[in-house]
């Protein structure tokens, strides 16, 4: 018999409101952005969820450890997340788990690729992976260590990833960058999230395309961003790399890009006229041009938090509240860890409040 | 009762005097500071601002890098109020600059270390790692070598060469192994990760590395590879943490120097910031600012006495300041209480500030927070293990100067003490009757076994006790409400709202009216002329509120001649409609209001009663895990847990809805909170 979404999602949705209650406040943010130096912020997370930051920069002076340690912790979260659902939930918060994974699968990747094709000293990489199965079993030392593509296929045999990086592989040789496997890996994963829409009910596929669909928007726009800063807008590929699924951003338009000129066009048609003025922009300024595709993306993020907040707000037994909590924690993580990094390069308070 | 009285400065001193003014107000730490043009606007293009100090930003940035350098340490510096200020002058920021910076590039020169040595110990635990999984036994070298990511090689080193092999290998995961000294050869077992073996064999190779086959003797040596690894891990660690020590000492041994900088940085700050608020002419600078009206005289002497007189000062009434700007200054509100009650300001203040001239609650939610708790949870036991965490708590907490936590203990305080009296008066101890009852006793009434008091028989006659003390808390706050209302001269809002006169008509003709049912066995209503007067008179005269604010602003815009500019007032169909609507939802609000107001403070006879029944219930599961008459261990474990679980879990419970009480039931009758706090710049801020 098919359970309620009452005991489905009553015990979880208890637990992540009571969550809600500690997260970061506007206050301390303004606290972590102002601090001077690195050492400051990290003191300042003490008594949150997050002082073991500072304890561990203390202890080893290494900030990418403490970086490592925020992952590993992003992922227990989830972790924990995931044995207190059951049925369709559980299936969900897996699968959003799985962009932990996919993220980690790509820094595996480019370790191996580094060291074999490029033949690059990735020893102070290695040190710094994450080692613990996340959804799926991969064999983490056999792809850091693995000689030859085999052994890494090898050791991506019991997940789903393995076909995607045979197949991709010829390309990341004839390109010399893994950026094109990545960007399929990341397809992948969020066709497989577009798929699991189908075991939940209306109301919350309904909230769940919404979410995810910002998301994959913003995915986009970043990947747009990045493409047209470093690769140029001729790309031929860049049909290929759009990820389909989005909510508010047309595919089709987008995926037809082959000049400044059309990015412009994008920007004027893809969104509605009310959030962004063109009349701003000078479209010849690819200064311009990328500045009109960073203020989409803080758009979609700010309309991404809403959309949370809202399935927070809404009916409390449905995968909103995962949702929304995912939504919202992943950026409190995001946000945390663009501090972090931001104190380690010496970028000034007022720069990372504007790249906030 | 009501927020203190405030008074306006207005002071006009010459420019010579700006920076003795500056640091008296600072010293003096009484002035809430204000732009003067905010009050006198038709100034506003009379005045220049004063210049901003090249250094206020450098002041300010080596301010808080002190602070951080020393917080990471859990240290915090904090202006004692004995500062000379007088002699006080800020000197030599260049100097100080770069003593700081100093201290920062030292520490991060260790910091550097650290994760030096940090990358060791991770590539070691690498080498571990692989070693441990794939179950290294050195007697099968060759298994190991098909088999795993590790390789392992043995040979011959020239002494001198040894020391520069070990620091190349460096880079990469490695484990070197010295066996024996022969001549000026060492024999060694090198053991490193495969993927590394093109690099670490080039190393070898230009070392002079001589590779051989393991002896036979030695293929049965106890290697004890792990522990070797572990001891090289536990000895990196060691000196990393060794120089972490060393980092903070860095910190610690500036600690006195640190400090007097950061006073004066601190002091240098203030003084800019009571500057920021001067305005200029060409040989004076003026200021103003707000102070308790008791405070009027000394600031005033302090004043005249640092200008020699030569100044100017004016004094205005927060009435007259409010007049000048038509109520769009906010007076900042000084809450005077006796500091006993700082942490129930603190539940007050954590809703809202008071509007100025408004009722303070913070004395009356001492006794109405008190109380409450005491009715729900009343027990000398777990009442005086609750004042005692709270004294400790707030003990503890007074080293690292966190006023709210320090408060939020001596609440706790509080609470425990009010539970142990409470006891006292339901004799109740760790959930056992153990001493006589002062007032009734809880116990008796909850199962049925008589309270030994004449007037408290039963559950009911709790919950009486409970809604005529909510009953009372209701009043109370519709009092505190006309106050403030007749202050503020808001006499619509006094007479036609909830909780104005026509609101607390209904709401006791409503406690007339249902004392009157109970003595009538509910099968009979007050006569008609009763229910007339008690509540279809008020409850008409209420719908009357609009149509009289309607009157009131057509008499004050004949007044001020707006109806020459065309706007007229008309009766319309549509405006009836809402007329009546705004009727029908306001009864509906004060009925349906007032009816869940009180019957809300049942609540608190409800947590009286469960706390009783959990102790009872406790104390029963406790019997049947011991078997019988009499607790044995396990039993007493069981009445230890349930009274921890009942001040842990009921403490927090109860301590909330006293708190939803205050703020819900009390707080929505008479509270403004938009009102702004008084913050004079002084040297604690």
């Amino acid at each position: 018999m098919p359970k309620s979404a009452i005991s489905t999602y009553g015990f979880i949705n208890a637990r992540l409101r009571a969550r809600l209650g500690l997260l970061l406040t506007e206050e301390k943010y303004n606290q972590l952005i102002s601090a001077p130096t690195l050492e400051e912020m990290l003191s300042y997370l003490r008594d949150t969820p997050y002082e073991i930051l500072e304890r561990v920069y203390r202890d080893t002076g290494d900030i990418k450890l403490a970086e490592l340690e925020l992952f590993k912790k992003e992922i227990a979260i989830f972790g924990d997340i995931l044995k207190s659902v059951t049925d369709k939930a559980h299936e969900i918060v897996k699968s959003l788990m799985m962009k932990y994974e996919v993220e980690n699968l790509k820094n595996l990747l480019r370790i191996f690729f580094s060291r074999t094709v490029k033949n690059q000293n990735v020893e102070n990489l290695i040190l710094y992976i994450y080692r613990e199965r996340i959804v799926h079993d991969i064999d983490v030392d056999s792809i850091v260590n693995a000689d030859s593509l085999a052994t890494v296929l090898d050791a991506l045999k019991k997940t789903p990833y393995q076909k995607t990086v045979e197949e991709e592989w010829p390309v990341v040789q004839e390109k010399g960058t893994v950026f094109f496997l990545e960007v399929k890996l990341d397809h992948l994963y969020y066709k497989n999230l577009l798929n699991m829409s189908g075991i939940l009910n209306q109301r919350d596929r309904y909230i769940f395309n919404r979410l995810i669909g910002v998301e994959i928007d913003i995915q986009n726009i970043d990947l747009i961003t990045r493409l047209f800063g470093v690769y140029g807008v001729k790309e031929k590929f860049l049909r290929e790399i759009l990820i389909p699924g989005g909510h508010r951003i047309n595919i089709s338009k987008m995926g037809s890009i082959s000049s400044s000129e059309d990015i412009s066009e994008i920007l004027k048609g893809t969104l509605p006229g009310s959030m962004i003025d063109v009349k701003d922009f000078d479209f010849s300024d690819k200064r311009d041009i990328i500045r009109g595709l960073e203020l989409i993306e803080a758009m979609l993020e700010e309309m991404m938090l809403k959309e949370a907040k809202k399935a927070l707000a809404g009916y409390p037994f449905s995968i909103g509240v995962i949702l929304g909590y995912y939504v919202i924690k992943t950026r409190e993580l995001r946000k945390l860890r663009a501090i972090m990094n931001a104190k380690v390069y010496g970028i000034s308070p007022d720069a990372l409040k504007r790249s906030l | 009762m009501l927020t203190e009285s405030m008074s306006y400065l207005i002071a006009v001193v010459r420019d010579n005097d700006k920076e003795d003014v500056s640091k008296a107000l600072l010293k003096l730490g009484v002035l809430h500071m204000v732009d003067v043009t905010e009050v006198k606007e038709d100034w506003r293009g009379k005045l220049a601002e004063l210049p901003v100090a090249s250094t206020r930003g450098r002041i300010e940035e080596l301010r808080k890098k002190i602070e951080s350098m020393v917080r990471a340490i859990g240290v915090s510096f904090k202006l004692k109020d004995n500062v000379d200020l007088k002699s006080y002058k800020i000197e030599n920021i260049e100097e100080k600059e770069e003593k700081i910076n100093k201290i920062f590039e030292e520490i991060d020169e260790k910091r550097e270390k650290q994760r030096l040595i940090q990358q060791e110990i991770m590539k070691y635990e690498d080498i571990k790692r692989n070693i441990s999984g794939t179950g290294l036994d050195i007697s099968s070298l060759h298994l190991v070598k098909e088999y795993s990511f590790i390789e392992i090689k043995y040979g011959d080193i020239p002494l001198e060469s040894y020391d520069s092999l070990e620091k190349e290998l460096k880079s990469y995961p490695n484990v070197v192994i010295p066996l024996k000294k022969e001549d000026n050869n060492v024999s060694a077992l090198i053991i490193f990760m495969k993927r590394n073996s093109a690099e670490i064999e080039e190393i070898l190779e230009k070392s002079g590395w001589n590779e051989k086959a393991v002896p036979p003797e030695l293929k049965n040596y106890d290697y004890g590879l792990l522990k070797n690894i572990d001891e090289k891990i536990i000895e990196l660690r060691r000196q990393q943490k060794e120089i972490a020590d060393e980092a903070d000492r860095v910190v610690f041994d500036h600690i006195d120097e640190l400090e007097r900088y950061w006073t004066e940085l601190r002091i240098a700050e203030l003084i800019y910031k009571i500057e920021s608020y001067f305005k200029r002419t060409s040989t004076t600078v003026i200021f103003s600012g707000w102070v308790p009206t008791g405070k009027k005289e000394i600031i005033e002497k302090t004043i005249l006495d640092v200008t020699k007189g030569k100044c100017y000062i004016q004094w205005l009434s927060a009435d007259e300041v409010e007049k000048i700007e038509h109520r769009k200054v906010k007076v900042p509100v000084s809450l005077k209480n006796p500091r006993v009650f700082a942490p129930f300001q603190m539940l007050v203040t954590n809703y809202g500030i008071p509007e100025y001239r408004t009722v303070d609650p913070t004395p009356f939610v001492v006794f109405i927070y008190l109380i409450m708790f005491g009715l729900m949870f009343a027990d000398v036991g777990q009442g005086l293990i609750i004042a005692v965490t709270g004294l400790i708590g707030s003990l503890v907490y007074k080293r690292h100067g966190k006023e709210n936590i320090i408060n939020l203990f001596k609440l706790i305080f509080w609470c425990g003490l009010t539970a142990t009296f409470s006891g006292f008066l339901f004799g109740s101890v760790f959930g056992l009757p153990l001493v006589k009852p002062l007032w009734f006793n809880y116990h008796g009434i909850v199962l049925g076994h008589g309270s030994g008091n004449s007037y408290i028989k039963n559950i009911f006659d709790i919950i009486k006790i409970s809604v005529i003390f909510g009953i009372s808390v209701i009043e109370l706050g519709i009092v505190f409400n006309w106050i403030n209302l007749i202050i503020k001269r808001d006499w619509i809002n006094l007479i036609f709202t909830k909780s104005g006169i026509l609101g607390a008509w209904i709401f006791n003709g409503g406690i007339y009216i249902s004392l009157y049912m109970v003595k009538h066995g509910y099968k009979e209503m007050p006569p008609m002329q009763q229910l007339l007067f008690l509540a279809i008179i008020p409850a008409v005269l209420i719908g009357f509120k609009k149509p009289v604010e309607r009157i009131v602003e057509r008499i004050e815009i004949k007044t001020t001649e707006k109806i020459a500019e065309g706007k007229k007032f008309n009766i319309s169909i549509s405006g009836l409609m809402n007329f009546g609507m705004e009727w029908a939802v306001e009864l509906l609000e004060v009925f349906s209001g007032y009816l869940s107001n009180t019957l809300s403070f049942m609540r608190v006879a409800g947590f009286g009663i469960a706390h009783v029944s959990l102790m009872v219930a406790f104390y029963q599961l406790a019997e049947m895990a011991s078997g019988g008459e009499g607790y044995n261990l396990f039993g007493i474990l069981v009445i230890i847990f349930g009274n921890l679980l009942v001040i842990v879990l009921e403490g927090l419970s109860v301590g909330i809805q006293s708190l939803r009480l205050n703020y819900y039931e009390f707080f929505t009758k008479f509270f403004r909170g938009s009102g702004i706090l008084y913050r004079p710049i002084k040297l604690e801020a």
